[in-house]
């Protein structure tokens, strides 16, 4: 009964095959001494099985014959140890084995040949003596990693994600492993990334074994030849592949970074640490792919495979030096210290990481953060406030990941700074009466890239009208709080100005304008500032800034003095010299754009003339009175305002709401509901208390907001005072910004000066007119078509520059609300940032020319987006710009998308503004990375077709067969 | 058995003119990679920047190569004319055949027999060509399209092996039994715009 003589493999070849190359090869491989140990311990397991299941009945009649099952046993057998091999060859260089002939030895399993080799002869031996119906075999599992063992302290394993940005994988890896364990924290430190993990098992069947399946083992056999095939194939599509050719290629740091692997029997245990599905980054993607290569049935069950493997095996070892200063580039001091002892240990420090683990802890903590923070980029400062921690984590998470790639650490510090300045000046502001802190408050804006916005008229106009659905939602927060600021900014600015009412369409924009710029033109502000010392009248900053009052100490003073300070000095008359340069130049472009404004009183582009806009005004402003008796809650008075501006003139639509926009956006225009108020109520800005006297029962939803916002800002300020001036992540929008404001303002403005005469009183249609007008100036000149092109290299050359930290921290938002009408705003906001690029030809070439451009390029951003929103779209761009003037041109633009003049022109520029879009787009949905076919089929292919014909070219082949 | 139509599975290829040999050489070496039975020893391939899979048998690589050739030169002369309104597309079949003779037992090795197909694979080729009309532009910004347009096609290029990998791991019941010890089993052939009747005037819907 034991160690019957093999059967010939020849007559037994299942695969029809009659050389017995299977057998053969496989026998001849254990030659030497290994080969006793195979026999031995093969023969046994099967004589065992042939002994213990009692097969006398069996083999009476139906039962599969010994032949059979020790056929069966040796495609199981080989079928385990076959697959590994076939893995492991394609991951590493094994050892080979070779004849006494000299040549190598081939093992010619499965049709497939492979070298035998002499590695994991060990590990592999548990499958080798396997069978099918005794000594089962448990699952095989092969696991690919990269051992980091070898590195140094001076070389740190990064992974570069798809746009370019390094993180620190043993970070990751360590720190995440450490919490997760909690008590182990003195377990060694992990060395190694898992890349992937095969599994190869032999199910369990229900099928009884009395059936003779001698008859099934060819095609047992043939199947088996496909599947590793197939097995060979995958093993060259994953990740792990590329990443070892690529290693293979560079050859230079092989020793540091091996790729190893590893045979493991038995199911993982799913309570380990796992460094295959730890994440190392942020792709905002999944960490792994499971793949499934399909069920091969045997008669004693079914022989399956699959493999679980990392998306990103981008893996590369840098300077430590480097990452170091590439991820701290642009972060505050403070941030950098620490890291830096951290990274002198980094190797070494195990569980005790406190120095160093400082910004990795951040880091990690902040890590899930972007994708939120980002989904609501746009309605970010809208909602941030409320929420107090998320905008700075947010800015927090992203510095990280923008910082990398290339966002302008220059300008993006003195930028930043103003920013959270305003969040922090925002509540501390609405405390502080006096004058001059709330202008410190609203410099931030001005300065802040997103802030920028307030003052267009034209564009809150448009998003007031489109954005309406949204409001609900981020309004009342927003109203509440950015509308005290904002009034109380404004007011203090304008305090003690008496209030004039002419140019009120204007005052918006001449407001922020010269909060920022108040020291140069004095004067000027207090024409404009009627407006807003209406604003004064509310009430509920008077609660507020009580509240805030007993912070003041600690938050208020904080945030002014460490990060407000570039503000404050620039509000200082005659302080100009903020600290930082972008305040600066943004000073002096509105200076100049004042000065612009002073000439031309009247600024007819907004309003038809001024007299006709003053009486709509007040008209308007009283009608505001009226509503806001009926409206108890500053947001309900929000919203509706914003219903009412949108059928009233232009002057009062910009300030209706944008909350959901971007932050500054939406400071500005919550200021609206104030507005009702200011006329009738003329106070000082300075006593509080007649403020709150007013209508503080009113309020009241507001003003605990406003608390709420406050409190969490002392927080924020105790916690993250120094980190005030890091945040830098939003000013990525603003960025491109202060390069450009300067010519963009004064051209537009000429070419608003150009086109009014074409425009009388036209009521609120007067820009339609301007629009086609300039349209139609714009085809007819061909300069058009070079500045174009000048769009098209801009935004080439812009990506590397802001883009891809833009992209990489907004794709998630564009991902999250794609469906939702919010979807629309976030991603308009986020193109306002590639906007910019397109925004720079604009300014380079004559003003009027390209102007008409810009709006089709916001349009064109919109993708698909309906005609309400393109408005606000392009507004939004242009607001993101920060140019005064070219924001109007986006109002304008609106307007005349309500004409509908527009529309025609709209098809023949289709063309050539899709240039422009698909620059924008591009780098939005880079990010998103995988299927990208559509994107860029549409983009780089016949647009003939519609940008359709990714879809539309398998549609029709699936009509055509 | 003659009555069911054999499987037929579509793969989508897409490339422009610069790698379209290569990506359609790349589909094809990898179907027969998995059809082509006898012992091998695999190799692959790099096709962009994807490892593909690739049979060192020379007469089915002459027979890819020659097919591929015939396909890309239609492609070629038809692009001029379509460019600007679509893509360009191009079918190509993969057949596989099995020997059959009624009644043909396990071991049966006659000479008369006929080739059923059992299975066939159908490439449906788009040939992007990059548009036109707008030529300075695409200068400008040719260096990131052609990134985008690469990008593409391996996506493109990787979807297609992937699909066919799981494809003949998923569909395996349906390959006739293996009855010849010699050379490759299941003779194959490779066919150019099948149908092409049918074919071409529907092209003209877009």
């Amino acid at each position: 009964m034991h160690q019957h003589p093999r059967p010939s493999p020849v007559t037994a070849s299942p695969a029809s095959s009659p050389r017995t190359n299977p057998t053969r090869t496989n026998n001849p491989r254990e030659e030497g001494p290994s080969y006793h140990t195979r026999t031995n311990s093969d023969m046994p397991a099967y004589n065992e099985g042939d002994d213990g299941s009692g097969d006398s009945g069996v083999m009476a009649t139906n039962g599969p014959s010994k032949d059979s099952i020790k056929k069966l046993d040796q495609i199981i057998q080989n079928f385990h140890t076959k697959a590994a091999i076939v893995v492991l060859q394609s991951r590493m260089s094994l050892p080979i084995v070779y004849t006494k002939e000299g040549l190598k030895k081939v093992n010619k399993w499965f049709q497939i040949e492979t070298d035998e080799t002499s590695a994991f002869r060990d590990d592999l031996a548990l499958w080798r003596t396997s069978g099918s119906f005794q000594n089962r075999p448990p699952p095989l599992i092969v696991e690919t990693y990269l051992d980091t063992s070898q590195l140094t302290n001076r070389h740190s394993l990064v992974i570069v994600d798809d746009d370019g940005k390094r993180w620190d994988v043993m970070e990751a890896l360590n720190n995440s492993s450490g919490s997760s364990d909690g008590g182990s924290r003195l377990r060694k430190r992990n060395t190694e990334v898992i890349l992937e993990r095969w599994k190869i098992e032999l199910k369990d069947s229900l099928s009884e074994r009395t059936f003779d399946f001698s008859s099934m083992l060819p095609t047992v056999y043939k199947k088996c030849i496909v599947f590793f095939r197939s097995l060979y194939s995958t093993a060259k599509f994953t990740p792990a592949w590329r990443f070892v050719k690529m290693l293979a290629k560079s050859g230079a740091t092989n020793n540091l970074m091996q790729v190893k692997c590893r045979v493991l029997s038995g199911p993982v245990q799913p309570s380990r640490f796992d460094t295959l599905t730890h994440p190392l980054c942020e792709n905002g993607g999944p960490v792994t792919t499971d793949y499934f290569l399909g069920e091969t049935d045997t008669p004693v069950g079914q022989f399956s495979a699959e493999i679980s493997y990392r998306n990103d095996c981008n893996f590369r070892v840098d300077d430590s030096e480097s990452i170091l200063s590439s991820r701290f580039m642009g972060i505050e001091e403070d941030y950098f210290k620490p890291s830096l002892g951290s990274m002198d240990d980094n190797r070494r420090r195990s569980a005790k990481t406190e120095v160093g683990s400082l910004p990795a802890h951040r880091h990690r903590a902040t890590d899930h953060e972007p994708i939120q923070a980002y989904g609501s980029l746009s309605t970010f400062h809208g909602d941030a406030p409320p929420l107090g921690s998320s905008p700075i984590s947010a800015l927090r998470a992203a510095r990280p990941m923008g910082s990398d790639t290339s966002s302008p650490p220059v300008d993006s510090l003195p930028r930043t700074r103003p920013m959270q300045t305003t969040r922090t000046s925002m509540t501390s502001t609405e405390a502080i009466t006096m004058a001059r802190r709330p202008s410190v408050s609203f410099q931030p804006f001005k300065a802040g890239s997103l802030s920028s916005s307030p003052g267009r008229g034209g564009h809150v106009q448009n998003t007031a009208e489109m954005l309406p659905p949204q409001s609900p939602q981020s309004l009342p927060r927003t109203s509440g709080i950015s509308a005290l600021t904002q009034a109380r900014n404004r007011s203090s600015l304008t305090a003690g100005m008496p209030a004039t009412l002419r140019g009120a369409p204007l005052v918006p924009e001449n407001v922020v304008s010269s909060s920022t710029s108040s020291s140069p033109k004095p004067a000027p502000i207090s024409r404009y500032s009627s407006s807003f010392t209406h604003r004064r009248g509310r009430s509920s900053f008077g609660g507020a800034s009580k509240l805030v009052d007993d912070d003041q100490g600690s938050s208020g003073k904080q945030s002014l003095s460490s990060s407000a300070q570039p503000g404050s000095s620039i509000l200082a008359e005659g302080g100009t010299g903020g600290s930082s340069g972008s305040l600066q130049t943004d000073d002096e472009n509105i200076s100049e754009f004042l000065k612009l404004l002073d000439s031309k009183k009247n600024l007819q582009s907004f309003e038809p003339s001024g007299e006709a806009s003053a009486k709509r005004t007040s008209a308007q402003l009283s009608k505001f009175q009226s509503m806001r008796e009926s409206n108890n809650l500053l947001t309900e008075s929000m919203s509706s305002s914003t219903m009412l501006h949108r059928s009233s003139s232009s002057s009062s639509r910009h300030l209706s709401s944008v909350p959901p926009m971007v932050a500054a956006t939406s400071m500005s225009t919550s200021s609206s509901p104030g507005k009702p108020v200011s006329p009738h109520t003329p106070h000082t800005p300075a006593i509080p208390s007649r403020l709150s006297a007013n209508s503080i029962a009113e309020y009241t939803a507001p003003r605990q907001l406003s608390t709420r916002a406050t409190q969490e800002a002392r927080l924020e300020d105790v916690a993250d005072d120094i980190q005030a001036n890091q945040t830098n992540a939003i000013d990525i929008p603003t960025s491109p910004r202060p390069y450009y404001p300067h010519a963009r303002r004064s051209s537009s403005v000429a070419q608003q000066h150009r086109a009014l005469p074409a425009e009388d009183d036209l009521g609120d249609l007067p820009f339609a007119i301007h629009r086609s007008i300039s349209l139609g100036a714009d085809e007819r000149e061909p300069p058009s078509l070079s500045a174009l092109l000048g769009m098209g290299q801009a935004a080439e050359s812009e990506p590397p520059a802001s883009s891809p930290s833009p992209s990489r921290m907004l794709q998630p938002a564009a991902h999250i609300s794609e469906s939702a009408a919010m979807s629309h705003q976030t991603s308009s906001s986020l193109e306002a940032n590639e906007a910019e690029a397109p925004q720079i030809p604009r300014v380079l070439s004559a003003g009027s020319t390209n102007s008409p451009y810009r709006p089709r390029l916001g349009r064109m951003g919109g993708r698909g987006v309906t005609p309400p929103q393109n408005g606000s779209y392009s507004s939004l761009l242009e607001r993101a710009s920060g140019s005064g003037t070219s924001e109007r041109a986006g109002g304008r633009y609106s307007f005349t998308r309500t004409t509908g003049t527009y529309e025609a022109d709209d098809e023949l520029l289709f063309d050539m503004s899709e240039i422009g879009r698909d620059q924008s787009r591009r780098s939005i949905e880079e990010p998103r990375g995988g299927g990208s076919l559509g994107t860029s089929e549409r983009g780089g292919y016949d647009s003939g077709r519609g940008g359709d014909s990714g879809s539309s070219s398998r549609r029709g082949s699936r009509r055509g067969w | 058995m003659e009555q069911r139509k054999p499987p037929e599975y579509i793969i989508d290829v897409f490339s422009d003119p610069s790698s379209l040999r290569d990506v359609v050489k790349g589909i094809l070496h990898t179907i027969f990679f998995h059809r082509f039975f006898p012992s091998i020893r695999p190799s692959t391939r790099d096709v962009l920047d994807l490892t593909l899979p690739v049979v060192d048998d020379v007469e089915l690589e002459t027979l890819i190569e020659q097919r591929t050739s015939t396909l890309v030169q239609q492609l070629d002369t038809s692009s001029d004319m379509r460019a600007r309104s679509s893509g360009v597309r191009g079918l190509m079949a993969v057949q596989f055949f099995e020997k059959k003779r009624r009644k043909a037992t396990w071991f049966t090795n006659t000479k008369a027999e006929e080739e059923v197909c059992w299975e066939q694979w159908t490439l449906n080729v788009t040939l992007a060509t990059p548009r036109t009309e707008t030529g300075t532009l695409v200068c400008v910004i040719s260096g990131v399209q052609r990134a985008k347009v690469r990008k593409a096609m391996e996506a493109m290029l990787l979807k297609a092996a992937m699909k066919i990998v799981t494809t003949v791991n998923r569909e395996k019941d349906h390959i006739p039994p293996i009855t010849t010890s010699e050379a490759n089993p299941f003779p194959y052939q490779i066919l150019i715009n099948p149908r092409g009747d049918g074919w071409s005037t529907r092209m003209g819907i877009f």
